[in-house]
C-alpha cells in the first residue's frame, strides 16, 4: 500500500473531514444537510459511504468535489480545500446522474477530458489509458453518446473520471443501473485505482457492494455520521453489519423498502 | 487551464464541428432568421406580419444554440477538471458564437452565390442582410447566453419576452422613422432587446432608412453586456455551488 506523509499510524490521511455542516437554500432560508459529520479516508484505500436516500451522501460528495462550498467545519484533500481549481486535476468524480453530451462521441469526450487534465507529451499516453479502463471497444465509444445505453454513458464518464490517474476517486452510486460484467468491470478497476495508490469513496446504498470491496465503511444516517467501521475485505457479511448499524431499523437503510 | 499547452486531442475545429452537429436546430433557426428580416424591410403589411411570425419561429432555434451545458448537469463533466468556471464559460460560448456566425456567413455566401448565378443584382436586400442576420444571431446568442447563467430553465422564455416587449414598444418608431420619443420609452430601449435598431439597421440596409453608426453600436454593446452578465450568472453559480445541479 503506498504510504506518503501520514498520521499516527503510519498511514497517510488524504481526505479529512472536521465538523463539516452542508445546506441548501430553500426559499428565505438554508436547509441543514450534513451535521458535523468527520471522518478520513486514507490513501490506498477504498471507503464506502453506506446510507439510506437522503442521508446526505451526494452532498458529502459534492462539498469533497469542491462544487458545494461548506457552511461549516473544515474539509481538506492532501491539506488544501477541494474548492481550489488547481486541486480538482488530483480528483475524478462520478455523480450519481451523469449526464454527457448527445452528439459527442465516447472517443471526443475522453480527448476532450485529456486536453483539460494533462499538459504536454503525456496526454495522449492518458487518453489512451482512459480509454482502456472504461473497458469499451472502439466501435461503441465511436458511437455518439445519443446512442449509447446508460451502462456505456456512465463508463465514458468514469473513464473522463479516471483520466490522468487522479488521486482522489469520488464515486457516487457507480453501481447502479449496471449490468453484472459491467460491475465486476468497474470492481476491478476501482481496486486497481486503490493499488495504485489512489484513494476511492464510493457512495452506496447497498451494503453486499460496500462489504465486498471496502477497506472501511463510513455510515451516514440523517446527515449524520452513525458510525464508521474498518473491514477486511470479504470477512464481514453485510447482514451483520446492517444488524449491528441500524439494529431493528435495517430497513431504514433500504429507504424505507421493508 | 490544462488544454492551453501542447498539442490538443479535441482540436478547436474539432470542437466547431461537434459544436455544429449538437446544435442544428439553433443553426437552422440562425438561417430562418434572414427570411424575417428580408420581409421586414418590405412596405407590404402582409409581408411584414409574415416576417414576424417567421421570427418567432426562428428565435426559439436560435435560443437552442446557446449553451445550456455550462450551467446543467452536463457542466460536472467539465468543472471537475482543473478549469477555472467564468473562462471557460466564456470560451464555450465563444466557440459557440463561431459556429453560429460562420453558419450564417456561410448560408449567405452560398445565397449570395446562387442570386447571383440566378442572375440577381448584388444590391439586392436579402443578400445585403446577411450582416444584419449575423449581428442578430449575436445578440440573441449572447442574450440566450447571460439569462441562461441566471436562469436556466426559464432563460428563453425571458429573451423571448424581452424580443417581443422590444417589438411591442417600439413599433410606433419603426412605423414612423422620424418619430422621436423620450421619458420611460428610452430607458426601455437600452433596457429590453434591441429589436428597434435591428430593424431599422435592416430597413436602412435596404436603402430605406438612414445608417447611422449607433444601430450598429448599440446592439454590439447590448450584446457585450449580456455576455458580462453571463459571466457573472456562472461566477456566481459557482461560488454558491450550483453548477451541474440544475
Amino acid at each position: 500500500m503506498p504510504v506518503s506523509a501520514g498520521d499516527s499510524d503510519g498511514i497517510s490521511v488524504r481526505v479529512s473531514v472536521r465538523e463539516l455542516t452542508a445546506s441548501y437554500p430553500r426559499f428565505f432560508r438554508r436547509e441543514l444537510v450534513l451535521h458535523d459529520v468527520s471522518f478520513t479516508a486514507r490513501a490506498g484505500e477504498i471507503t464506502a459511504v453506506v446510507g439510506p436516500n437522503g442521508a446526505g451522501k451526494t452532498t458529502l460528495f459534492r462539498v469533497l468535489t469542491g462544487f458545494l462550498p461548506p457552511a461549516g467545519g473544515h474539509c481538506t484533500v492532501e491539506g488544501m480545500a477541494p474548492r481550489d481549481y488547481r486541486r480538482r486535476r488530483g480528483i475524478g468524480w462520478l455523480p450519481e446522474n451523469p449526464e454527457l453530451p448527445k452528439a459527442w462521441t465516447g472517443r471526443d469526450l475522453l480527448g476532450r477530458a485529456a486536453d483539460l487534465t494533462v499538459e504536454g507529451k503525456v496526454r495522449r499516453k492518458a487518453f489512451l489509458q482512459a480509454v482502456e479502463r472504461t473497458g469499451l471497444e472502439e466501435r461503441t465509444l465511436a458511437k455518439t453518446v445519443r446512442k449509447c445505453s446508460h451502462g456505456t454513458r456512465r463508463r465514458i464518464w468514469f473513464g473522463c473520471a479516471l483520466v490522468g490517474d487522479p488521486r482522489l476517486l469520488v464515486l457516487d452510486e457507480p453501481f447502479q443501473g449496471l449490468d453484472p460484467p459491467s460491475r465486476r468491470s468497474l470492481r476491478r478497476e476501482m481496486r486497481a485505482s486503490r493499488e495504485r495508490g489512489a484513494t476511492v469513496l464510493v457512495a452506496t446504498h447497498e451494503l453486499e457492494e460496500a462489504t465486498r470491496l471496502a477497506d472501511r465503511i463510513v455510515m451516514l444516517r440523517d446527515g449524520r455520521i452513525a458510525a464508521v467501521r474498518e473491514l477486511e475485505e470479504g470477512k464481514v457479511r453485510a447482514g451483520e453489519l446492517e444488524e449491528e448499524f441500524f439494529g431493528g431499523d435495517a430497513a431504514a437503510l433500504r429507504g424505507g423498502d421493508s | 487551464m490544462a488544454g492551453g499547452r501542447g498539442s490538443t486531442l479535441i482540436p478547436l475545429h474539432r470542437r466547431i464541428a461537434l459544436l455544429l452537429r449538437s446544435r442544428t436546430r439553433g443553426l437552422g433557426g440562425v438561417i430562418l432568421l434572414m427570411g424575417p428580416l428580408a420581409l421586414t424591410v418590405q412596405r407590404d403589411f402582409i409581408l411584414w406580419v409574415g416576417g414576424i411570425v417567421v421570427a418567432f419561429v426562428a428565435i426559439p432555434l436560435v435560443l437552442a444554440a446557446s449553451p445550456r451545458e455550462l450551467t446543467g448537469r452536463t457542466a460536472a463533466l467539465w468543472f471537475q477538471k482543473p478549469v477555472r468556471e467564468v473562462p471557460f464559460a466564456l470560451v464555450a460560448f465563444a466557440e459557440t458564437l463561431l459556429a453560429t456566425v460562420g453558419v450564417a456567413v456561410l448560408f449567405g455566401v452560398a445565397c449570395v452565390l446562387v442570386g447571383l448565378e440566378l442572375g440577381w443584382e448584388p444590391e439586392r436586400p436579402p443578400l445585403r442582410l446577411l450582416p444584419v442576420g449575423v449581428l442578430a444571431s449575436f445578440v440573441i446568442a449572447s442574450a440566450a447566453f447571460g439569462a441562461a447563467a441566471w436562469f436556466p430553465r426559464g432563460s428563453r422564455i425571458l429573451v423571448l419576452a424581452l424580443i417581443g416587449l422590444g417589438l411591442f414598444l417600439f413599433e410606433p418608431e419603426l412605423s414612423d422613422p422620424e418619430l422621436v420619443r423620450g421619458g420611460p420609452i428610452v430607458l426601455a430601449r437600452l433596457v429590453l432587446f434591441p429589436t428597434l435598431d435591428l430593424l431599422r439597421l435592416g430597413v436602412g440596409v435596404a436603402g430605406d432608412f438612414p445608417l447611422r453608426p449607433h444601430l450598429v453600436v448599440a446592439p454590439v454593446l447590448y450584446a457585450l453586456a449580456w455576455i458580462g452578465v453571463g459571466g457573472l450568472g456562472v461566477w456566481r453559480s459557482a461560488a454558491k455551488g450550483r453548477i451541474g445541479f440544475d
